[in-house]
């Protein structure tokens, strides 16, 4: 595709540290909403509410592949 | 969550029907795939917005590819949230009725909740509405509580299996009432 091609990325505003204070902010907002999600579902449950814990699990695989995943690209895109 | 009196039990738990949540999930699904339909536009927006992206200068097809993966995985993860946030507010809505009462509690999002409690033996009239081909099919529909004293009706909406829960609470309040009157309440 035309777009594609004739797109290049320079990093000349952003150097690593930055792009890694970035990635730390990301992570601290993910970490709060899921310590929110998580005081819920152990709050507001009642003892018989067994789905919620495998849901909590694959919260917590999805948030862990797609943050670790966020990671790597970032990493890859500094040259690290 | 809710504190029951001595000798009040729980007779059932009722909730939205999952089809409240899977309309949601969907258009999250939706979502999802929307930045490979509107890359087209959304790329010259970013190379306006953000200095760092620059077009018309070389290309580097892999740096390209990384950073717009970055990018598409710092999307899901933001979808993913709010995914469960949507499965949270959808889950913990929920109308517990006990031998004794009726708790309506209602989550909004995060942090905002909201608990009604009234007691069987002031309900007045239990109407159930469904409404449209899918709600008839799939059988869930609204549950309007109209009590003695408040200005408005309760009301479950989206709830799962109405008729059987409004069998539930009026054979509750039958037995309600009619402890009441042989211990002389009412």
């Amino acid at each position: 595709m035309d777009f594609v091609q004739n797109l290049s990325i320079s990093f000349g505003s952003f150097d690593t540290q930055t792009w890694f204070i970035a990635l730390g902010i990301l992570a601290l907002i993910v970490g709060l909403f899921t310590i929110a999600l998580l005081f819920h579902w152990w709050k507001y449950t009642f003892t018989g509410d067994v789905v919620v814990w495998p849901m909590a699990l694959l919260y917590i695989v999805g948030v862990a592949i797609l943050l670790g995943g966020a990671t790597f690209e970032l990493l890859t895109l500094l040259g690290i | 969550m809710i504190r029951l009196d001595p000798g009040e039990n729980i007779i059932i738990k009722a909730r939205k029907h999952w089809f409240i949540f899977a309309i949601e999930a969907i258009f999250i699904g939706i979502m999802a795939f929307a930045p490979w339909f509107f890359a087209e536009w959304l790329i010259p927006f970013f190379e306006s917005t953000f200095s760092f992206i620059e077009l018309g200068q070389n290309v580097d097809p892999d740096m390209l590819s990384t950073a717009l993966t970055l990018a598409y995985v710092t999307w899901l993860l933001i979808l993913w949230i709010f995914l469960f946030v949507l499965w949270t507010d959808y889950y913990l809505d929920v109308w517990v009725v006990t031998n004794k009462r009726i708790f309506d509690i209602e989550q909004f999002g995060l942090f905002r909740r909201g608990v009604s409690v009234f007691r069987l033996n002031r309900i007045q009239d239990l109407t159930i509405e469904t409404h449209g081909l899918i709600a008839t099919v799939l059988g869930f529909g609204d549950i309007h509580v109209q009590t003695a004293g408040a200005d408005e009706d309760f009301i479950m909406k989206g709830i799962r299996n109405p008729v059987r829960i409004k069998r539930i609470i009026h054979k509750a309040h039958e037995k309600a009432l009619k402890k009441y009157r042989e211990e002389g309440i009412v």
